[in-house]
């Protein structure tokens, strides 16, 4: 280790984070606090800090908000699911539309779930099986894709931004050693 | 010479500063982790995947659910488009794709045993998906019969779902999905997610329950070897196996 040497050693420490520094350390090396700035400079410094906690405080928002549009999804796909299975009699296999629903009833809860944890991956395969589904409820019946195309649209727009946000956030904590 | 391994030079202003150093004490500029790349490359490689996924998707859904492509000529055509469209994206992603194009350090032997396991897995998923589609929806499904009206029956089959499934999807796939999202949520968790990808894309419901299984696989040797050279040859097995598990309907022994 170089620092904690013993000619390295040195009387001075960061009077941001108390770490170690060096005679001629213009800014610390831990916190990039500037050391030999004047007030102005260390204004600056914990204005620019403050600036990336906003903008991560708002990315996690959006994250928050993409979990929440999954929740909704899995939701829906709950009632929909029974509501098939009780109302609709015409349906010809009543077993396997209830088990399908249920089963994207589990996805999007998992994922949800996940998104808290692991937003990046989570999203990214809420927007696979959302896409999908959407295609295949175009294909199979287009009357009822086209009824339900403005929520189809605020989803897709929730998942996007959750996922833009996700990915700032990543930088975000990396540039703020938040990991 | 401790020391010169201890230090290295900031990016900015090329004074020396220590290896664990988060800031350069000099200008005070942040010492990057090398590997992880910037905000806009990650939103363009995002975009760039995401694009090429929902393309894909949308020319599987045209093949998979309208009943005009049945002909061969029209298997062909959806082929030469998937295979363009595969082409055109390689060329942005490149960075992230040409380093799993490599054949350093394959082994033949290693590749045999993934061919057997792919055969194998491939044989007790055509029994098992034949059982399957009998008993729960009274339907037998062959791919037999678009081929069977050209000169090369057998061939065309073999080329359409055996070679050019094989090289690009797995290209498509664990080439430029699993390779771009490495870069941005890293390797273990990119490999989940183009396997969740690829599976789902085959629009079978049915499907999923071998093709996720399988989809791991394949992405997670594609991981482990860092080439998807591997990949390409147990997808043929697979495919190949599949299709010949067709045939004895047509030409009974």
């Amino acid at each position: 280790m170089l620092i904690g040497d013993d000619e390295m050693r040195d009387e001075l420490s960061c009077p941001n984070c108390s770490s170690p520094a060096q005679a001629d350390d213009k800014f610390c090396h831990h916190c990039g606090f500037p050391i030999k700035g004047d007030e102005d400079a260390a204004a600056t410094f914990h204005s620019d800090k403050n600036v990336l906690e906003e903008r991560l405080q708002t990315a996690e928002k959006r994250i928050r908000q993409a979990s929440n549009t999954m929740y909704f999804l899995s939701g829906l796909f709950l009632l929909a699911g029974f509501g098939f299975y009780y109302l609709y009699e015409e349906i010809e296999k009543p077993e396997i539309v209830l088990i399908l629903f249920l089963v994207l009833t589990a996805l999007y809860g998992g994922l949800a779930y996940w998104c808290r944890e692991q937003p990046i991956p989570a999203i990214i395969s809420g927007l696979v099986l959302y896409t999908v589904t959407l295609i295949i409820n175009l294909v199979a019946d287009a009357s009822s894709f086209y009824k339900s195309i403005l929520v189809s649209i605020i989803v897709i727009a929730f998942l996007i931004k959750g996922l833009k946000a996700a990915i700032e956030a990543q930088s975000l904590k990396e540039e703020l050693y938040l990991d | 010479m401790t020391e010169e391994t201890l230090l290295h030079n900031c990016k900015s202003c090329s004074y020396e500063i220590a290896e664990n150093a988060r800031y350069c004490t000099n200008c005070g500029t942040r010492v990057t982790k090398p590997g992880t790349g910037n905000l806009t490359e990650k939103k363009r490689v995002i975009w760039l995947t995401g694009s090429f996924f929902l393309v894909q998707l949308l020319l599987c859904s045209m093949i998979h659910f309208s009943d005009s492509v049945n002909t061969f000529g029209e298997i062909v055509l959806f082929d030469a488009m998937l295979i363009i469209l595969t082409i055109a994206f390689i060329i942005p992603s490149w960075e992230h794709v040409h380093s799993a194009l490599t054949f350093r350090g394959f082994s033949m032997a290693r590749a045999g045993f993934y061919m057997l396991i792919a055969g194998g897995l491939s044989i007790m998923v055509q029994y098992i998906m034949t059982w399957l589609n009998h008993n729960l929806f009274d339907t037998e499904v062959y791919y037999f019969h678009a081929f069977s009206q050209t000169d090369f029956p057998l061939l065309g089959m073999f080329l359409t779902l055996a070679v050019n499934p094989a090289i690009f999807e797995e290209l498509g796939f664990r080439g430029i999905i699993q390779g771009s999202l490495s870069k941005v949520i890293g390797e273990t968790q990119a490999m989940p997610v183009t396997a969740f990808a690829f599976a789902i894309i085959h629009l079978s419901l049915l499907s999923i329950v071998w093709l996720i299984p399988f989809a791991l696989l394949l992405g997670y040797i594609r991981m482990r070897e860092n080439t998807i050279w591997y990949g390409v040859l147990m997808h043929f097995v697979f495919n190949a196996i599949a299709v010949l598990h067709d045939l004895p309907e047509y030409y009974p022994i």
